[in-house]
């Protein structure tokens, strides 16, 4: 099948968005980084600044952070340690300052460390999701508010906040609609498509993303019209995010026959399901707060989105993805697994990590998870 | 007459069928290393006494064997494969060279659930072999160490377990003594995988199966019979020209 025009363009936007970034630097603007979707980027975009992610999805950076970090460690942690170190990312090198947060415990330390390479300010993620906590989390993002104004020397105004509420949400709006999409037989587009958005959105500017999510909306309307897609077994993934230059899994899948149909990770639903309802610090704090990461204590919701996405996706099947020594993630998919095979879904669990080593013996669980389903 | 082609780890197996028999078969020793010119050859050699209608290939090399007319997952062989020497069968063990594979299987064969051991070599024939390697003890004599006193190996890592064999070696514990204490290792490796999928009449399959001290370990743990094919390293290469 022809490449989505729409790929091609956010291929494109991606090989200029360092020059791009640059430009934008000169002329004043401050860049964020970020390392998790629980910060709410309304409030930098609302301060007329650009948020960026950082999280590392390459295996190169890794030794380097070895020098420092433990080898048992999720390589996600280790790879974005290693980039800020090795200082071999634009983005991280574009960043006047990074917003860490309590999230796993990994990270949390890590930041510990790399605080004495860059700028930080940490958010406080509480992990219990009661009203005492969802109080805390407001609190921390009334924080990083005025954080964000005194970093930027831009006054968040009611005006700018909701301009920028009313654009991330229709960046979701946008993503919904992708879902949609993805729900039609044979499928419009395929899933490592899908996942090269999801992390470039996290690179590009949102005016950007926008606009390239209309069109590939557009287009993805268009071979619904003519029943144009890929056929395949029908797949979900779920679990730990994969960030730009981790795609192996992906790709695996769809060399065996698989395709790709949605994606319940930070890559995927966990970064625009559920809408800012409302203009309010509180009203976008809440928003965030319903991320379902496995980091929550009693994060049963993530659970009940798994088995919805199932349902209304069509899947053959489940692959539950985590990354090597992400303890929450990994814990978490004995009850995912539990559930998923009450309903009668099949379910196969991969762990791994970004090294290349194993990905023959991925590809034959993989091959035979699809053909045994 | 079909031929199946098992291109595992460290063995190759050719298996030649024809309809539901079994005229010939050969076990070769050299795995995934092996080139396709040898692959040809072995091939020719079987072509000059049997006439081959399809050539299937399956197995951790497969897509070595690029002139075949199918390729199968060894996973969904292995089931088939099982199912082809035993009736009754509801799970399979292969313990092979490079992993473990644990399967449910339904009355056809077909997979319902597997699991095979992570990347992680403890509980597989690499492990075992390299266990053999510092004890210094021949393949081939593997059924003459036998002891009722197991020494404990308490590391579940391939490469700690190594070090605990040779300092129980340098405390003059006796060979055979940590052979069973390997073994024990490795089965309690496999057994939570057994229980997680509640499998009940279990082929045994894999170059491991031959091992009947092993095998009569595993059984007990087990607190029931293994089913052994006459041999079990075929199973996948048979399944394989089943499907
Ligand atoms: S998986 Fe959890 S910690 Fe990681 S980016 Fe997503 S929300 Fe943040
Ligand atoms: S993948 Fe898991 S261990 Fe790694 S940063 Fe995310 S939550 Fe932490």
């Amino acid at each position: 099948m022809v490449e989505l025009k729409a790929i091609e363009k956010l291929m494109q936007k991606f090989a200029n968005r360092k020059e791009q970034l640059q430009k934008l630097k000169e002329e004043g603007r401050k860049v964020f980084g970020l390392f998790c979707a629980y910060v709410p980027i309304e409030l930098i975009l609302a301060a007329n600044a650009t948020p960026v992610g950082l999280c590392g999805g390459k295996n190169d950076t890794i030794p380097v952070a070895e020098e420092d970090l433990p080898r048992n460690l999720c390589p996600l942690i280790k790879s974005s340690y290693g980039f800020k170190k090795a200082k071999t990312c634009p983005y991280f090198e574009a960043s006047d300052i990074v917003i860490g947060e309590t999230t796993c415990e990994g990270k949390k330390k890590m930041f510990e460390l790399m605080e004495r390479m860059v700028p930080m300010h940490i958010m406080h993620l509480p992990h219990m999701k009661d009203e005492d906590s969802l109080k805390i989390w407001i609190k921390e993002v009334e924080k990083l508010k005025e954080l964000v104004e005194k970093e930027t020397g831009n006054k968040i105004t009611e005006e700018k906040l909701k301009e920028a509420v009313d654009k991330v949400n229709k960046l979701r709006e946008l993503f919904y609609k992708l879902y949609e999409l993805r729900k039609n037989k044979p499928v419009p587009i395929k899933g490592l498509d899908v996942l090269k958005i999801f992390q470039f959105t996290y690179l590009l500017e949102i005016d950007d993303t926008i606009k390239i999510l209309e069109e590939l909306v557009k287009e993805l309307e268009e071979r619904v019209k003519k029943g144009e897609g890929y056929e395949g077994k029908r797949i979900l993934i779920t679990g730990c995010p994969m960030v730009a230059g981790n795609n192996k899994i992906v790709e695996l899948i769809e060399e065996v026959r698989g395709v790709v149909v949605g994606e319940e990770s930070c890559t995927g639903t966990r970064y625009f399901e559920n809408f800012v309802e409302g203009y309010s610090i509180e009203d976008i704090a809440k928003r965030y707060f319903k991320i379902p990461c496995a980091c929550r204590f009693k994060n049963d919701d993530r659970i009940e989105n798994i088995k919805r996405l199932a349902k209304e996706l069509d899947v053959d099947g489940v692959v539950y993805y985590t990354l090597q020594y992400c303890h929450t993630f990994n814990i978490e998919g004995a009850k995912v697994e539990e559930v998923l095979k009450e309903e009668g879904i099949p379910v196969i669990r991969i762990e791994t990590d970004y090294s290349e080593s194993d990905k023959e013996q991925l590809k034959t669980r993989l091959e035979a998870f699809i053909e045994m389903i | 007459m079909i031929l199946g082609i098992d291109v595992g780890s460290t063995t190759t197996k050719m298996v030649l069928m024809e309809k539901d028999k079994i005229v010939w078969y050969k076990i070769e020793d050299i795995g995934v290393v092996i080139d396709e010119d040898i692959l040809l050859k072995m091939v020719k050699e079987v072509e000059e006494r049997y006439p081959i209608d399809k050539i299937v290939a399956t197995g951790y090399g497969r897509h070595k064997v690029s002139f075949a007319d199918k390729v199968v997952p060894e996973v969904i062989a292995l089931g088939k494969g099982a199912r082809y020497f035993f009736n009754d069968v509801d799970g399979v063990v292969d313990i092979g060279g490079q992993d473990t594979k644990v399967l449910k299987i339904n009355n056809e064969g077909k997979v319902l659930d597997f699991i095979l051991s992570d990347k992680c070599a403890a509980g597989t024939g690499k492990f075992l072999e390299k266990a053999l390697d510092i004890l210094k003890i021949d393949k081939n004599d593997i059924n003459k160490y036998k002891s009722d006193s197991v020494a404990k190996i308490s590391s579940m890592c391939a490469v700690f377990a190594e070090s605990e064999i040779i300092s129980l070696l340098s405390k003059k514990i006796p060979k055979e003594e940590i052979l069973m204490g390997v073994y024990e290792s490795t089965i309690n490796r496999i057994i939570p995988m057994v229980n997680k999928l509640k499998i009940q009449n279990i082929v045994f399959s894999g170059g491991v199966a031959k091992n009947k001290v092993l095998t009569e370990m595993f059984e007990k743990k087990l607190n029931k019979k293994l089913l052994i094919p006459e041999e079990p390293q075929i199973v996948c290469c048979v399944g394989a020209i089943q499907l």
